[in-house]
């Protein structure tokens, strides 16, 4: 690689991965909370 | 000057990558497919569909987690060269494999009886606007375009054609196509499934590459500073037995391009420290049968002028090189014109 290639790529580098951490620390944050499973429903006494 | 289209040159050494590739996408879709179908077998055949996209899906960035921690890798430890010699081939099949993912997603919708529900969310201008809710299948689309891209561009005819500084700028969009990888996982599979497997596998993917790439990068900015220059403007590289015989010094003028000095016995001489195939690190490679040879592909120079062996036709820039009266072996950052002879024979001891 060149030297503005080596450059490049340590600017690159350290940006993208803030970028991309921060995006998926915040989809990992913000998942929406699981479905509650229904309850069971309550047989009917049988006459 | 025109550029010739030769077709991808094969060698044992091509074929056996090849063969190692395969069949490790091979056994991490088998392994996939037995653990799945073992642990929750598909009902109907859109949840089998919904496994094949999974499978591909995972396997496509498993590959490209690799291929991405090649290259530090390579820098960091030399073990890892043989790796990087046919990566193109690694980032083609990488391609086909995400291309499988991707197919399998129409498929799903085909198997639905709803097409048409793929554009509309596509299209679904309002949820471009949401963090939650973005369509995530676009940040995938654009992810296998730069593959395409990549795919398309990778043989040598393109690197010639475009010359490898362009070549190599733009395969950097590999980086970006990551970023979009993990992002498409990280808005999609992972709002959907509560398993904590899919962020694993996403911190442990992009954490490897960060810290490989910070590791790799740090180390080469002390290299990239540059040495003293002396008063007449040459650089000391040392006595001539402090240069590894058949292997050579890395030096540097502040700001200036990497120089290589290298020794095969008491011949020494300073060339460029970029490879003309593809700005590979000449320095790092060794003389092998009186030529200097490039450890990435393996594209050799002669060192008396940085002229490739007939029949072909690379040249290197070189730089002039003289032996100092204390006998430190000096170089002139200031390139000579490609092809042209400045080695020294010097007397060692």
């Amino acid at each position: 690689m060149t030297r503005a290639q080596r450059s490049l790529h340590r600017v690159l580098w350290p940006a993208l991965a803030l970028a991309v951490g921060l995006g998926f620390a915040m989809a990992l944050y913000l998942r929406p909370p699981p479905e509650n499973p229904a309850p069971p429903v309550a047989e009917e006494p049988r006459q | 000057m025109s550029i010739g289209f030769r077709a991808v040159q094969w060698n044992r050494a091509k074929i056996i990558y090849d063969v190692i590739l395969l069949a490790g996408v091979w056994l991490f879709l088998a392994v996939f497919y037995g653990m799945g179908k073992w642990l929750d077998p598909p009902k109907d055949r859109l949840a089998e569909i919904d496994f094949n996209i999974r499978a591909f899906g995972s396997c496509a960035f498993v590959m490209l987690t690799i291929i991405l921690c090649i290259g530090p890798l390579a820098r960091l430890n030399p073990r890892f060269l043989p790796l990087l010699y046919n990566r193109r081939h690694f980032g083609v099949l990488t391609f086909f494999v995400a291309l499988a993912h991707a197919w399998f997603m129409v498929q799903w919708f085909m198997a639905a009886g709803d097409v048409g529900y793929i554009v509309k969310e596509l299209t679904d201008w309002p949820n471009y606007g949401k963090f939650i809710g973005f369509p995530f299948k676009t940040l995938g689309l654009a992810a296998l375009l730069v593959l395409f891209v990549m795919a398309a561009t990778s043989h040598d005819f393109w690197l010639a054609f475009l010359s490898p500084r362009v070549w190599k700028a733009l395969h950097m969009a590999l980086y970006v196509a990551y970023g979009l990888v993990v992002m498409h996982v990280a808005l999609g599979m992972m709002q959907e499934e509560r398993t904590v497997l899919v962020p694993l596998m996403l911190i442990s993917g992009l954490g490897l590459v960060t810290i490989l790439h910070l590791i790799a990068g740090a180390r080469e900015r002390a290299t990239d500073r540059g040495s003293v220059l002396s008063r007449d403007g040459w650089i000391a590289v040392g006595p001539p037995l402090s240069i590894p015989d058949k292997g050579a010094r890395i030096v540097a003028a502040p700001r200036g391009e990497r120089i290589a000095v290298f020794r095969d016995g008491s011949q020494i001489g300073a060339l460029t420290n970029l490879c003309a195939h593809q700005n590979g690190p000449l320095g790092e490679g060794r003389i092998i049968d009186g030529c200097v040879t490039c450890p990435w592909h393996g594209y050799q120079y002669r060192l008396a002028d940085g002229c490739a062996p007939p029949p072909f036709s690379e040249k290197l820039v070189t730089y002039p090189v003289r032996l100092n009266p204390d006998g430190i072996v000096e170089v002139d950052p200031r390139p000579l014109p490609p092809g042209t002879a400045a080695a020294i024979t010097c007397a060692l001891g």
